[in-house]
């Protein structure tokens, strides 16, 4: 697959990224609030598509082992990615799996116009909308599909990091993530060129 | 890391005749800017910080790497 778009931005950083984790191994706190910063949004988005609303929760588990086994990462700012999503990854897995043992009470539909900031633009309602839309899609995707198009297009890694991450071969992965931006495109009415009514 | 390119690589890219739906760069453009959770984060950040400093200061970082741990990328064989 293709790498498009903002995953070239998750991209862009590798090098900063890099050469943060390389400080922060020595013991430099900037350099790992600097990793953090880069490194959050794209975990946080993919946790979100596949634990919701505990995505805070189980990003702060990740960080604690993440935090903790900094010495042993071996690798450069695109591996660091595939690390550190591999380690949320299993703290997701380990989330679901409690949640099953303890069911949850059935949490109220969110609010569409309760936005986490407290202001309430126009254009923050419409962004928050078009965020909630797309969570509602990725989340309707089977499991397997929403975490290789997560993993490929919010968090950026390329196929083998993919592949790595989900313990599964190049090619599934390559299948799964290309039948779920199918799925999603059809599901956003996008055809090629014009964009067709909303949904 | 490079991707290798199978036979099939690219048809993954992009899917478009005509009416049908388009994958490709927009597409995953548009999803990583809805998904991508790029707000400040400072309560989240702090507890890092403080696992970091913890982990520093306790020695955590001097631990060996496993293989779990080894992301070095792969060089990739000209082809």
């Amino acid at each position: 697959m293709g790498q498009g778009g903002d995953t070239r931005r998750a991209q862009a950083y590798d090098g900063e990224l890099g050469a943060a984790v390389a400080r922060a191994q020595e013991g430099d706190e900037a350099a790992f609030a600097v990793a953090y910063r880069l490194v959050q949004p794209g975990l946080l988005g993919y946790l979100r598509g596949i634990v919701g609303d505990d995505a805070e929760d189980v990003a702060a588990d990740a960080w604690l082992e993440i935090a903790r086994d900094l010495g042993r990462f071996q690798g450069d700012g695109a591996g660091f990615r595939g690390w550190t999503a591999t380690i949320a990854r299993h703290r997701a897995l380990d989330h679901l799996r409690r949640q099953r043992v303890r069911p949850r009470p059935s949490v109220p539909e969110r609010d569409l116009l309760d936005l986490p900031s407290g202001h309430s633009t126009h254009e923050q309602a419409l962004e928050a909308l078009s965020t909630e839309r797309a969570l509602e899609l990725v989340r309707s995707l089977p499991r397997d599909q929403a975490e290789a198009v997560l993993l490929r297009v919010v968090v950026g890694l390329d196929g083998p990091a993919a592949a790595r991450v989900l313990g599964k071969r190049p090619g599934a992965v390559r299948t799964a993530a290309h039948r779920g931006l199918k799925a999603l495109a059809r599901r956003l009415g996008v055809t090629d060129g014009t964009r067709a009514e909303p949904n | 890391m490079g991707e290798r390119r199978g036979h099939d690589a690219d048809r993954g890219r992009r899917s478009a005749h005509p009416g049908g739906t388009a994958t490709g760069p927009g597409l995953e453009a548009v999803l990583a800017a809805a998904l991508r959770e790029d707000g400040v984060d400072t309560e989240g950040e702090q507890r890092a910080m403080t696992a970091f400093r913890t982990a520093r200061d306790t020695g955590a970082h001097r631990a060996r790497p496993r293989r779990r741990d080894d992301w070095r990328p792969v060089p990739t064989p000209s082809d």
